[in-house]
């Protein structure tokens, strides 16, 4: 009995009508998401419809009637979980169902290459890095900042000079409501912080007693460009700080320092997330041109040196183009932005680190060859059966 | 090879179709349940230092401002919006030979006040105290008048009695300009609009 129970649920799983209610489901997301993508904005809408924070989706579209309020339409489950499903679906299904032997080589090749594209998904989805690295012509940068993502750097200063800086990381931070509270340890600068009052967008308003209370926050819509949003929340810090009044953090505002003696300080800050990379980038020229009457680049080109060290004189020289990045240890830099009307021309960089960069290219290398493997071996013996016959 | 009727096919893909909306169901019920409105975390270990922290505003933040930063305000009835440009982010014609755009650049306050009393011939600033200083984008701004014969970029000559009303920000080391041009006539008669549309302004990055 238990047995068949098992069996029951490994048939199941590993059956070929779930594949096809995954790939339909797959399907009815995609296009659910880019009707939604116009009006809430692409992360707005990669985060409630792919991210792994979110298992179900209820789609907000006006074409689907709603009663009271309330979407007729029943909660989807998110792409995150459909493709969880699958991979079981795909793995059961090349594991089990497959029947193994020569002339299926090709198709258990090409099964399992679709399964490597899902795990491929799933690494980039929780262990790969985005940001931008900005860099005057001139000037070398060995630090990315996320596109979106909001951290809180703490730091001490001592004689004005800024040690490394504590940071309570972006994961922590991004999905807190209004009404949470974050409580920090920050054991080696004997600080705790409570955060709270997070708000994903907020505006600054000056307020009516400066000398009191500098600035002031209102909450504002998600802009549908992620970019644009700035957050804000409040800190109440006790320990080596003891201040009972809430500082105001928000993305525009410049580091908040609190005094701790005649030599030391503290900074605190809310700032789009910074991580380190592991060798300089020095920029030697930056050109480019603009579309005409636009600001958009419609074309431009980078001569950078990667260096090992800060003090290194002689590094490996690298040209980074539009569609030609630098590869380089697991990080890949994509030329995403110029500015090219100030005194020294910029280079933005979009900084990739993606364990599984490569991964999917391989897939489709492996796809190409079990299907062309298995195809060869048809036409084959199609051949050779007619050759026979005639 | 077993064969299926359609309608046990319908029934196959319901019962898989149902599989999902219990498990999503479910998940939905799992993480509402869970959600904790109070944690508490431990931080060890700082970040390396970068370049960033030997600066006082990165590259990279003043890229997003200049990328992402735009802005609202009320525009007055007698100036025509006009094409932005990289240097011009807001641009306005008014009357026959006026003009106002609002920049976005570095350098500093001084030395963009005293480019620009250069062009009217006028003798440069010692200091930005010498400005009048009122709010500008809930910094403090600072506002210059000048007036005489002005020979901007790329203008071949000079053409005389003309004014120039300029109001400059430093947000985060990044500098804003607004700078309004014309006819002396013509900028006395849109003074007050000038002031309108700089208290209005507002940056919404």
């Amino acid at each position: 009995m238990q047995k068949s129970i098992v069996s029951s649920i490994i048939r199941f799983l590993s059956g070929y009508w779930l594949a096809v209610v995954c790939l339909s489901l797959l399907f009815i997301l995609t296009w659910l998401s880019t009707l939604e993508q116009p009006e809430k904005g692409l992360y707005v809408v990669q985060q409630r419809y792919y991210s792994a924070d979110s298992w179900f989706v209820s789609p907000d579209l006006d074409f689907i009637p709603k009663i009271k309020g309330n979407s007729i339409c029943p909660p989807l489950p998110s792409a995150y979980l459909i493709s969880i499903i699958l991979f079981i679906n795909l793995t059961l299904g090349g594991l089990i169902r497959i029947k193994k032997n020569w002339k299926r080589l090709g198709i258990i090749l090409s099964h399992f290459s679709i399964v490597g594209l899902l795990v491929a998904g799933f690494v980039s989805h929780h262990y790969s890095k985005e940001g931008i690295m900005m860099v005057h012509q001139g000037d070398k940068s060995d630090y990315a900042q996320s596109y979106t993502e909001f951290s809180i750097e703490v730091a001490k200063y001592k004689n004005g000079v800024k040690q490394a800086p504590y940071v309570i990381p972006s994961h922590e931070l991004m999905n807190l409501q209004k009404e949470d509270v974050l409580t920090v340890n920050i054991a080696p600068l004997d600080l705790q912080l409570k955060v709270s009052d997070w708000l994903p967008n907020a505006e600054l308003f000056p307020s009516e007693n400066p000398a009191k209370i500098p600035h002031l926050v209102k909450a504002q819509e998600l802009n549908p460009t992620a970019e644009a949003n700035q957050v804000a929340c409040k800190v109440i810090l006790s320990g080596a700080v003891n201040r009972s009044a809430p500082l105001q953090l928000h993305g525009q505002l410049n580091e908040s320092m609190l005094t701790l003696s005649a030599n030391e300080s503290i900074g605190i800050q809310l700032i789009k997330e910074v991580w380190k990379m592991p060798f300089y980038i020095h920029l030697d020229s930056s050109i480019g041109e603009y579309h005409p009457n636009t600001s958009r680049p419609k074309y431009f080109e980078s001569q950078v040196t990667k260096l090992n060290t800060a003090d290194e004189k002689q590094g490996d020289a690298y040209t980074i183009k539009m569609n030609e990045p630098l590869r380089h240890n697991g990080y890949t830099l994509y030329q995403a932005k110029w500015i090219g009307d100030t005194a020294r021309p910029q280079s933005g960089f979009a900084v990739v680190n993606n364990p599984a960069d490569q991964w999917p290219k391989y897939c489709l290398y492996l796809a190409t060859l079990g299907l062309t493997a298995h195809f060869g071996m048809q036409l084959t013996q199609f051949l050779l059966k007619r050759n026979a016959k005639k | 090879m077993k064969q299926f009727l359609p309608y046990q096919k319908l029934l196959c893909s319901v019962k898989h179709w149902s599989f999902f909306f219990t498990l999503s169901t479910i998940a939905g019920i799992t993480s509402a349940c869970s959600e904790k409105k109070e944690r508490t975390i431990t931080i060890h270990t700082p970040r390396e230092l970068t370049i960033l922290d030997e600066q006082p505003i990165s590259p990279t933040q003043l890229a997003h401002q200049a990328v992402t930063r735009s802005y609202s305000y009320d525009k007055p009835n007698d100036w025509q919006e006009q094409p932005s440009s990289s240097f011009r982010k807001l641009n306005f014609r008014f009357g026959s030979t006026g003009e106002v755009y609002l920049s976005e650049s570095r350098g500093g306050i001084l030395p963009n006040v005293n480019r620009w009393l250069g062009q009217f011939g006028n003798d440069p600033l010692s200091s930005i105290d010498e400005l009048e200083q009122r709010p500008l984008l809930l910094e403090q701004g600072y506002f210059i008048s000048t007036k005489g014969s002005f020979k901007g970029m790329k203008m071949r000559e000079a053409v005389d009695n003309h004014k120039l009303l300029g109001a400059l920000v430093e947000i985060n080391g990044e500098l804003i300009t607004i700078k309004m041009t014309g006819s002396e006539t013509e900028v006395n008669d849109q003074q007050s609009a000038f002031d309108t549309f700089c208290a209005s302004l507002k940056s919404t990055k």
